[in-house]
């Protein structure tokens, strides 16, 4: 895969370690690049490594081999000049599962707001940051009214905004979207989804998505990848993953949206993937355009 | 809100021929009162210990206004009355150098409580860096700080004082209140490492550093607020204990030199007028004494109720 892109993940493997001897490996040997403005998702199941790549692309989380880089810098890289430090705080902005925590549930939404700035130094200026607020929370439509609430006073929908705008005030060009839909109920899940495809068109910054709602993913993306068991099974263009997918774990993945028929229901057999037992060759292969499958052997 | 309770009447098992026919199906047998939900009883720790807090206040305001009560130079000895007990000219009495005593409790205080503040304040601020280092810190450096304090502990404060005051020489009121204050921010240290322990895996603390949120931002911003409720008792009770260890140095003689008047060197005087029966010398100071250590007592115990029972963060 050609690694010349704005955001590039290179063989990027993570461990944790729970105990002296007992490791878990979260990530293995992954590898995709988001092109600028692209909207990437990332599908699999529960503890397959999603995360774990969204943390790693913060910087959150140092990968144990592998490297990213983002517009050139290296992520983790040991020397970085302290302006590329500032671009990798002030470009790279991450939106969490659980707005109720991602929300310090002590300060006002305002400090909330407020926060990427006062580090940042930025619009000092108390009229300026006011309308700097307001606009923003406008951007995800909340009013100003709400500046004062606390998140435990705030409905999830309104929380998980708030966090929203927070990472758009400091103008983001990449937002790592770690399941923000996960924790709403399904008509403020719709609403959210909206609005990523709305702000993205507006302001034109780079997404990776994660997620487990299959829908939410067609519907946003531009390109998927699936992860299983901390590997990359399958990378390709949204269209093309749904209506040809390659990897066996994508079929048993995809084939597992329900049918809103109980007669078909019913009746169709879901095909459930077993991870091969011994495999000696792991190879990327392209098979369409822009399509890549894990062949394992 | 009006109930308007409807309730079958006769059988239903059992309908009869009327009733069937008739109008009388069910009957409106009147307004069903709805009470109150129960409310607990307002629970004694809940009150602020507004006895104590006055007694303080007054303490407190009397010291601040040591000059306009008590006017002149405290240490003034008149020699012609030493060890008088109270009257008129002397309202608690003078000791064996006939210092008067009332002057000396009010300037006196002075002295003490800022002792207790200043060595407080430096050793909160000891407490809540270590502690912090030491919840965000790697695995290793936290066993290592942890070790450090416990180590710390088990070793008598009182030692460690009379070390570092050899170390710094002649006792003054700064001084002291460091050497107290580095001897007394181990069990502060450690509720504030659990606390930042269990803070920094939320997500706003993530998100927070990931904006580019340095050590300070994220310990005044999110660390500070979640703990400082949870030390405030023991900040209050290192306040009297850092008034009591002076008092006690003090008493032992290797605290404040007998010229800076504190209610702990009133109290090292105290010694021989035991024998005189001057009871005013060794009592008057005392009380004032004990009276501040049970206020701040009252203060900080209801302190912890309040923390033990107002919400938490998780």
């Amino acid at each position: 895969m050609p690694y010349n892109d704005y955001v590039s993940v290179e063989h990027l493997s993570h461990r944790f370690r729970l105990t002296r001897k007992i490791a878990i490996d979260a990530v293995k040997d992954v590898s995709f690049s988001i092109d600028r403005g692209e909207i990437l998702g990332l599908v699999g199941e529960s503890g397959s490594g999603k995360s774990t790549v969204a943390r790693c692309v913060m910087g959150i989380l140092r990968p144990s081999g592998g490297r990213v880089t983002y517009d050139g810098i290296d992520v983790n890289g040991a020397r970085l000049s302290s302006e590329e430090k500032i671009r990798l705080q002030c470009e790279r902005q991450i939106i969490f599962q659980d707005s109720g925590s991602a929300l310090n549930p002590r300060m006002s939404v305002r400090r909330i707001l407020s926060e990427p700035l006062d580090i940042c130094g930025l619009a000092r200026d108390r009229g300026e940051r006011e309308a700097l607020l307001i606009q923003n929370l406008d951007f995800v439509g909340l009013d100003a009214g709400i500046l004062e609430s606390r998140p435990g006073e705030l409905s999830g929908g309104q929380r998980q905004r708030v966090s929203i705008a927070r990472a758009l005030l400091m103008k983001p060009k990449l937002i790592v979207a770690d399941e923000p839909i996960a924790s709403l109920d399904v008509s403020i899940q719709a609403q959210i989804v909206n609005l990523f495809k709305h702000l993205q068109a507006e302001h034109g910054f780079t997404f990776l998505f994660i997620a487990h709602d299959l829908a939410m993913v067609e519907f946003l993306c531009d390109r998927v990848g699936v992860m299983s068991k901390g590997r990359l099974v399958e990378l390709a263009p949204t269209r093309q993953l749904y209506d040809a997918p390659r990897h066996p774990y994508t079929r048993a993945l995809l084939s597992a949206v329900p049918i809103p028929d109980p007669r078909l229901e019913r009746s169709r057999e879901i095909p459930v993937y077993r991870a091969p037992e011994h495999v000696t060759r792991r190879e990327w292969t392209r098979v369409g355009f822009d399509h890549y499958v894990l062949m394992e052997r | 809100m009006s109930h308007e309770a409807v309730q079958p009447s006769g059988n239903p098992s059992m309908p009869t021929e009327d009733q069937l026919a008739g109008e009388l199906r069910f009957q409106v047998v009147g307004r069903l009162d709805v009470h109150d939900a129960p409310r607990a009883a307002a629970k004694r720790s809940a009150r602020l210990p507004w006895v104590s807090i006055a007694v303080l206040a007054l303490i407190a305001l009397g010291c601040l206004l040591a000059n306009v009560i008590a006017p002149g130079n405290a240490n003034y000895m008149d020699l012609a009355s030493p060890a008088k007990a109270p009257c008129a000219r002397y309202p608690f009495g003078t000791d064996m150098m006939g210092r008067s005593i009332f002057a000396m409790i009010w300037h006196g205080g002075r002295v003490s409580l800022l002792i207790g503040v200043l060595a407080t304040a430096l050793s909160t601020a000891i407490a809540v860096v270590y502690g912090t280092v030491s919840g965000v810190g790697p695995v290793w450096l936290d066993t290592l700080m942890m070790r450090v304090t416990e180590i710390f502990l088990s070793v008598p404060s009182l030692l460690i004082v009379i070390f570092l005051q050899a170390i710094l020489g002649p006792a003054n009121v700064v001084s002291i209140s460091i050497v107290l204050g580095v001897t007394s921010w181990p069990t502060i240290a450690k509720v504030v490492r659990t606390e930042v322990r269990q803070l920094r895996q939320s997500e706003y603390v993530v998100a927070s550093r990931c904006m580019g949120g340095g050590f300070m931002h994220v310990l005044v911003n999110h660390f500070a607020p979640n703990f400082l409720s949870s030390i405030m008792f023991m900040v209050v009770m290192n306040v009297r204990g850092a008034i009591a260890s002076e008092s006690t140095l003090s008493f032992m003689g290797l605290g404040l030199p007998l010229e800076i008047i504190s209610w702990g060197s009133m109290l090292s005087n105290a010694d021989r007028a035991l024998l005189t029966g001057a009871w005013w010398i060794i009592l008057i100071p005392g009380l004032f004494l004990v009276a501040t250590l049970v206020c701040m007592t009252n203060i900080g115990n209801a302190l912890r109720g309040k923390v033990n029972r107002g919400e938490r963060n998780l």
